[in-house]
């Protein structure tokens, strides 16, 4: 009995200490690393013979690597391929000294380099030293929390900034002592004649002369290149030796032999300067491209901002020519007015949030820029036969490139020479269970945000809004003078406003567009309301009305493009300027965009407290500010793309405090902490064919804090796919109206606003709010939680109220547990 | 020679204004108007909402070669399936609707197919192959078995300096081969199943070229010879619709891109003067568009697709573009290289593009369906029917032309007339709105008889008497010398007028006799009478005579159009005469001159007025009377010249003749002037530029 007694407990230690030992076994360094760091969820490992790190999830035990574990995937890939595979990092840089204007893609596998690690407090860094290229990076790897901090700190980023200055002194350094050395050479060789040295003699020297000059020529035409230098000067100090020890009197030119060796000593010495001044500037630097790469792994995918947010599954191969997702962040970088236009007449999207994020074995992590995120691009590669892992990542940009003249008139791109300042750091936080998903990512994503204080809680209210803007004005091209056609007038906003009321509308927020003498899309703005759609009177009388009936009127302006023609700006002083200090326009040389100062300037001046009526409105719709993102090389200094975004948050800020209220136009997530509501935020991607569903991951981070809309309903193509898409993505009910049929705006620029009738919407207006409040009543204000895909076109939103909104995208009904959707329709569960 | 400094002076008054009116327009203000879903109306793209919306894209297929390499055709049987011809992996695919694979077929008659381009399925499921490089067309059964293999036509009527490469076949239901082969602009070949020539169908024709014709008055022999060598415009892709219709593509075409040939081989397709949108790039090809296939649903609804812009261009069996989709871009409703378009049952579109190697497949939006629906069931005749559709598409576009249209056919069959016209007018559908309109104004003419009438009778009679009084009055001026010197108040200026119109010589002479006494006051009636004379008749034509909507109608431009030749003629005129003995002074020679206009003050309001009782079948008439008062000024101002220069017949021909020849010298003078002055600024411009950027 004591036998077994002994035996069981022996079994149920055993048993007991099984797991503990699962988890010691699983949490052993993986080969080749040791630990730099762990907290109560995450280790962190390091090699310390090359670059490379590894970070466990303690709760479910996955180990992600920036270096995939496994080589044998790599398959036939190209060598190239292989090594950036294997880097942790990949860059681009520019051969200042050589061909400026070349962009050279290493990755660091590919260049020499030196390592050396050192452990901080809460992880590592590696310092690691590109010995051709001449620069320093250090790489500061820290865990937090379930977060693991990289870092790149802008003091320790060293290149050999200076080395194109002291190259270029030494290269003419080498061309005066040549000089010299010439002078002392022809000096030496006119003092002598067959009659002092001998007939042969003197037939020798100078051969040996014209030798040392055909050499002094190589000098002078390769002075950057320091092998043909040395070669040269040895050959010249060859040939010198054969003249001075054939002399008849060895001690004579003693003088000038000494001379002609301090200069030959000297061309050396410069040589050797500009040799180590090589001067290599970097451009953009991607880290850990391949961090959580993934091969074949059906239930894992990479999240992109693209859109609303988008993910592609690892399910499959792709084709070799399928493409890939590189987006900049938040906008074009440079710029380029014409780029930023074609983005919006294409559809193609920009990343609006510096946000990534890979699933993987049922574990995930998203990234996500803290430092540095308006120079950055976001990326996604998915799996070819050419690339064999899916991998997402983030690349900073350092330096961007600017136009200049040749002297030959051409014109060439340029990187400047100034790094884009500041430090840069990505956080990977690292999810798992059923957090390890988009739906966990975005929650991750918004509470950093909020943390961070970059998301506050603007939109008010627990029951839906309805958002319409209001048409007022246009103006229409004509010969001599334009004609401004009123499409709403404030006395007929009046009447419409009473009609919504009257429609049992009584939550929205209205934004009058084109109210002001410009009309809608001219800029820069007009101050004073129109004349001729009732001028001061008229829009005190329109805001008193909308007081009246509780609604928020907001006045839409476009403080950040300025177009040739209309006057209120100077198309010299007001707008951004390029390196060459020209102004930055666009291929018609019609287009600016407002120098982030002087907008903000004349922002605050159309805020004046002696324009009474604007302080009856609500706020301001600033359009532009939440899509336009760029840099000016002003006069009184640089103003930086993270500057702009700055002024513009500033912007909004000075309108809340005058106002009241703002609306942004445009997604960017730099906005969402001074919306109340944002315009034009997408429901749709851009589609790469590489994209396997569209996700509102964006959605998910704003809803409950920024009312957000995207197309108006008016304009819908598919109104039952659309209205439930907007349903489905909890955008505001968004119509754009007329008191005035829409036909008159065939001929004008507006005329995309092709069905803004507001008597012919009435009755689908009501429709509509209805459903909205049906759906969303006393909970408009939670937060999205969760986004499930229950079918192919069947989809559920889970809210933090417990409020779950299917929608049915199909054909046909939809079973559910304990309900039917039918096609086309939607569902409520308020329960959870 | 003061004169004549006068006359400069003038001159370059007018240059000024011209540049100053050319430098005052202002700048483009278009909104950005997406690339991609517009319609096209005067050459402008204009936003509409989607017409299709992507529902599924086929990149990988289950298969050993489980992608698509460099495919060239794509056909959707009636049995629903759907063949590829894989080209660059020598084989065929067949598809079920579901996008699954359930053939494939590499080879015929033994032989591995090559570079196959062309594929056709008829009814049975019998596949046929044009493989290309094999020079053959090959018949095979459901299951891949050779049924025929149709080669290069023996027949001396076969055109044989071409080589035999079949890129596109199809089978008519009488069991007609029809093959597209290479680049023979001979047409479409035909055999029948025994591989005898039948024939060429639709062949095209070589586009007269006025240049070529210029060229060769002066050109070398071997010059004519290179011209000769042009051929015409080939086909690049042909369908054989339900009805038997076979609708061709051709590429690069000036005219008729897309065509739909009868049996007879008559084009009956509608020709529109364009079929898709001239591009960008027009070195190549002149920026014609490249139509590579074309795919007609069972509503006959066109759908065409250009490789140069890779947009899809919809029409309408009546050559109405319905919308333009698509656009170049590697993601959803992108294409690379765009090869081939068919429509299914289902009215999906798919399209087929070889450089991103999958097919796209779309589906109708609610749009595009309403807009289907009327055109579909306004053509089999059920009008009340169709009007439900239009009204649907309207709600969603209320700008959208052809549903205006259709509305305004659906009121027209009603008998609601004016409901017609005004949606006829809303589109600026000139033609059908004076269709209608002719009814309309017929069934007031029945209505209203007596009256109508009537108001002749006595408008008739008003104007004969008041002829009679004018030239009564006119005549006694004349005669009793009642114009004494210096009268020139309203009373004297009002004679002076009706002595103009029945003794116009006597009325100039009366200026130049009374010039001592001319104020301002005569010249600023006549200018103000013919602004408002120029304004009535911009705002006052009527809809389909009118050249442009009141709406958009440049006001400036309309007054433009009168006073500058008028003060041109004025000042050039004056120089002239003043150095070619003439007797007038420039206040005379311009107020004789607005005289010269009096017909057209007097009557283009009557021809305005009398222009909305008339429609476009009757323009003939109105733009005759409209040349009788033209003619009428002309003749005044020869007359003005004449009287007040005291010149012979002779000299005053001369003279106008000079006088024109100095106006288009002006002209000239001002337009180089103004291109100087742009270069020189873009030059300084671009000379400060580089000094910026060099620095």
């Amino acid at each position: 009995m004591r036998k077994k007694l002994c035996m069981l407990v022996s079994l149920l230690l055993i048993l007991c200490s099984l797991p503990l030992y699962t988890v010691c076994a699983q949490e052993e360094a993986p080969a080749g690393f040791i630990e730099a760091a762990r907290t109560d969820k995450l280790i962190l490992y390091y090699r310390t013979d090359q670059p490379e790190i590894a970070v466990r999830n303690r709760t479910d035990g996955k180990c992600w690597y920036s270096r995939y574990p496994d080589s044998s995937v790599y398959g036939n890939a190209a060598d190239t391929v292989k090594k950036r595979m294997d880097s942790l990092f990949v860059f681009d840089y520019v051969d200042m000294g050589g061909n400026s204007s070349k962009v050279n893609n290493l990755a660091l596998e590919e260049a020499e380099y030196q390592v050396s690690a050192d452990r901080t407090d809460a992880g590592f860094s590696y310092t690691i030293t590109l010995t051709e290229l001449n620069i320093t990076i250090r790489l500061d790897f820290m865990l937090e929390g379930g977060s693991l901090k990289v870092s790149v700190p802008d003091e320790s980023f060293l290149e050999n900034a200076d080395g194109l200055e002291k190259s270029q002194k030494a290269m003419a350094d080498i061309q005066k002592t040549v000089d010299s050395l010439e002078k002392t050479l022809g000096k030496i060789r006119s003092s002598m004649s067959a009659s002092s040295v001998g007939q042969a003699e003197y037939e020798l020297f100078m051969l040996m002369f014209d030798a040392c000059q055909q050499e002094i020529i190589k000098i002078r035409d390769n002075v950057k290149g320091e092998g043909i230098v040395l070669t040269a000067i040895s050959n010249i100090r060859s040939n010198l030796d054969i003249v001075f020890t054939n002399l008849p009197d060895p001690t004579a030119y003693g003088g000038e032999r000494k001379e002609i060796d301090r200069y030959l000593q000297s061309v050396s010495e410069q040589t050797d300067v500009v040799a180590k001044s090589a001067t290599c500037l970097v451009s953009t630097l991607s880290l850990m491209p391949y961090f959580g790469s993934a091969a074949e792994d059906k239930d894992g995918y990479a999240f992109y901002p693209d859109g609303p947010g988008a993910i592609s599954y690892f399910a499959e191969v792709l084709p070799d020519y399928i493409g890939y997702y590189d987006s900049p962040v938040y906008a074009e970088q440079g710029q380029d007015i014409d780029a930023a236009n074609q983005n919006l007449v294409s559809g193609k999207q920009i990343a609006n949030m510096p946000v990534f994020g890979i699933r993987s074995e049922a574990s995930a992590f998203v990234a996500y820029i803290e430092k540095g995120d308006a120079d950055a691009r976001i990326a996604y590669y998915p799996r070819t036969n050419l690339l064999p892992l899916n991998a997402a990542y983030s690349t900073l940009i350092y330096r961007n490139f600017y136009t200049t003249m040749t002297s030959n008139a051409q014109k060439l791109n340029v990187l400047e020479k100034e790094r884009i300042a500041g430090d840069r750091q990505i956080t990977y936080t690292f999810l798992s269970g059923s957090e390890a998903d988009y739906s966990g990512m975005a929650r991750t994503y918004r509470q950093y945000l909020l943390d961070a204080g970059m998301l506050k809680k603007n939109a008010v209210g627990s029951d839906p809004r309805m958002a319409v803007d209001l048409l007022m004005g246009v103006r229409t091209k004509q010969f001599l003078f334009d004609r401004f056609l009123s499409m709403t007038s404030f006395e007929q906003a009046e009447d419409l406003l009473g009609d919504l009321h009257g429609l049992g509308i009584t939550n929205a927020d209205i934004s009058l567009l084109g109210w002001n003498e410009t009309g809608i899309l001219r800029s820069p703005y007009a101050t004073e309301p129109a004349k001729k759609l009732g001028g001061v009177r008229g829009i005190d009388m329109l805001t008193a009305a909308a007081q009246q009936m509780g609604y928020p009127l907001l006045l839409q302006i476009d403080p950040v493009t300025a177009q040739k023609g209309v006057s209120g700006f100077s198309p010299v002083k007001d707008v951004i300027k390029q390196k060459s200090s020209l102004v930055v326009t666009d291929a018609s040389q019609k287009r600016y965009w407002f120098s982030p100062q002087k907008a903000l300037k004349r922002l605050l001046s159309f805020l004046s407290p002696k324009r009474e009526w604007l302080y009856r409105t609500s706020g301001l719709y600033l359009d532009n500010v939440g899509s336009h993102l760029y840099m000016d090389y002003a006069a009184e200094g640089i103003v930086s793309r993270q500057d702009t975004a700055d002024i513009f948050g500033q912007m909004c800020g000075e309108t809340a405090k005058e106002l009241g209220g703002v609306i942004v136009g445009g997604p960017n997530v730099y906005m969402a902490e001074h919306a109340a509501a944002m315009r034009d935020v997408p429901t749709k991607d851009t589609g790469y064919f590489f994209t396997s569903e569209t996700v509102p991951f964006l959605q998910m981070v704003y809803h409950g804090y920024v009312n957000y809309t995207d197309k108006p309903f008016n304009l819908q193509a598919n109104a039952k796919t659309e209205t439930l898409r907007a349903i489905e993505y909890g955008n505001m009910p968004y119509y754009k109206l007329t008191a005035e049929d829409s036909a008159k705006l065939r001929k004008t620029p507006y005329s995309a606003l092709f069905s803004s009738k507001a008597a012919d919407w009435y009755d689908d207006m009501q429709r509509i709010y209805g459903q909205y409040q049906e759906i969303f009543a006393g909970g408009w204000d939670s937060t999205m939680e969760r986004h499930d895909k229950l079918s192919d076109g069947v989809y559920r939103t889970t809210y933090s109220d417990g409020r779950a909104v299917y929608v049915n995208y199909r054909g046909i009904d939809y079973e559910g547990d304990g309900f039917v959707i039918h096609p086309y329709s939607y569902y409520v569960s308020k329960e959870g | 020679m003061r004169k004549a400094g006068v006359g400069a002076a003038i001159g370059c008054l007018m240059v000024f204004l011209m540049q100053v009116s050319a430098l005052a327009a202002p700048a483009e203000f278009s909104g950005l108007v997406p690339d991609t879903n517009y319609i096209l109306q005067d050459d402008e793209r204009v936003p509409i909402p989607a017409l299709y919306e992507l529902e599924n894209v086929l990149v990988n297929i289950e298969d050993d070669e489980p992608t698509l390499l460099s495919p060239e055709d794509l056909f959707i049987a009636a049995t629903g399936e759907i063949y590829v011809a894989d080209t660059g992996h020598n084989r065929i695919l067949r598809f079920d609707e579901n996008m699954k694979v359930t053939g494939c077929f590499r080879e015929g008659d033994g032989l591995a197919f090559q570079r196959p381009s062309g594929v056709f399925a008829d009814e049975k499921g019998d596949i046929f192959v044009a493989d290309t490089d094999n020079g053959r067309i090959v018949q095979l059964d459901r299951e891949g078995d050779t049924k025929a293999v149709l080669t290069e036509p023996l027949s001396e009527m076969y055109e044989k300096t071409l080589k035999f490469l079949p890129k596109k076949v199809a089978v008519d239901s009488l069991g007609t081969v029809y093959v597209l082969n290479s680049t023979d602009f001979h047409g479409l070949i035909t055999l029948d199943m025994d591989n005898q020539f039948k024939g060429y169908v639709a062949p095209t024709k070589l586009e007269y070229s006025f240049l070529d014709t210029f060229i060769r008055l002066f050109a070398s022999e071997e010059q004519k010879e290179q011209i000769a060598k042009r051929v015409p415009a080939y086909h690049s892709n042909f369908m054989i619709a339900d009805d038997g219709m076979i609708y061709v593509t051709t590429l690069w075409s000036k005219k008729e891109q897309v065509k739909k040939i009868t049996f007879s081989g008559d084009n009956v397709y509608p020709k529109v003067d364009l079929f898709g949108e001239r591009h960008d790039n027009t070195r190549l090809y002149e920026g014609y568009p490249g139509f590579v296939d074309v795919a007609v649903d069972s509503n006959g609804i066109v759908t065409a697709l250009d490789s140069v812009s890779k947009k899809l261009y919809q029409y309408d069996g009546e050559g109405n573009l319905l919308g333009v989709f698509g656009g170049e871009g590697s993601w959803a409703g992108r294409f690379k290289s765009p090869v081939s378009v068919a429509v299914d049952r289902q009215q999906r579109l798919y399209v087929l593009d070889s450089a991103l190697n999958n097919i796209q497949v779309f589906t109708r939006t609610q749009f595009a369906t309403a807009v289907q629906q009327g055109i579909v069931l306004f053509h089999e005749g059920k009008y009340d029917e169709a009007f439900e559709p239009w009204s649907a598409a309207l709600q969603i576009d209320a700008n959208y032309p052809l549903a205006y249209m259709g509305i305004g056919k659906v009121f027209y069959k009603q008998g609601q007339l004016q409901e017609a016209m005004d949606c006829f007018s809303a589109v600026n559908d000139k033609k059908a709105y004076s269709t209608v309109f002719q009814e309309y104004r017929l069934s007031l003419f029945q209505q209203y008889f007596g009256w109508i009438v009537l108001v002749i009778a006595l408008l008739t009679a008003g104007i004969v008497f008041l002829l009679i009084r004018v030239k009564r009055a006119a005549d006694r001026y004349v005669l009793t010398a009642s114009l004494q010197e210096g009268r020139w108040g309203i009373r004297g200026f009002g004679k002076s007028i009706l002595l103009y119109l029945v003794h116009p010589l006597d009325a100039f002479y009366l200026i130049k006799r009374d010039r001592r006494h001319i104020r301002a006051l005569p010249v600023c009636i006549l200018t103000v009478a013919l602004i408002a004379a120029i304004l009535f008749g911009g705002f006052g034509t009527h809809f389909p005579l009118a050249a442009q909507a009141p709406e958009d109608l440049n006001i400036w431009m309309e007054l433009g159009k009168i006073f500058l030749p008028l003060l041109t003629f004025v000042g050039v005129n004056f120089a002239l005469t003043s150095i070619m003995n003439g007797k007038q002074q420039l206040k005379e020679c311009l107020l004789a001159t607005l005289y010269c206009m009096i017909p057209y003050i007097l009557f283009s309001p009557l021809l305005v007025f009398m222009s909305n009782l008339l429609g476009i079948g009757e323009a003939d008439i109105y733009y005759f009377l409209w040349t009788i008062i033209w003619s009428w000024v002309l003749i005044m101002c020869f007359a003005q010249v004449y009287t007040m220069n005291e010149y012979s017949f002779k000299k005053t021909i001369g003279v106008i003749v000079l006088t024109l020849l100095g106006m288009v010298f002006v002209w000239a003078i001002a337009v180089v002037f103004f291109v100087l002055i742009t270069q020189m600024y873009s030059f300084i411009l671009d000379i400060v530029r580089e000094i910026h950027m060099m620095s």
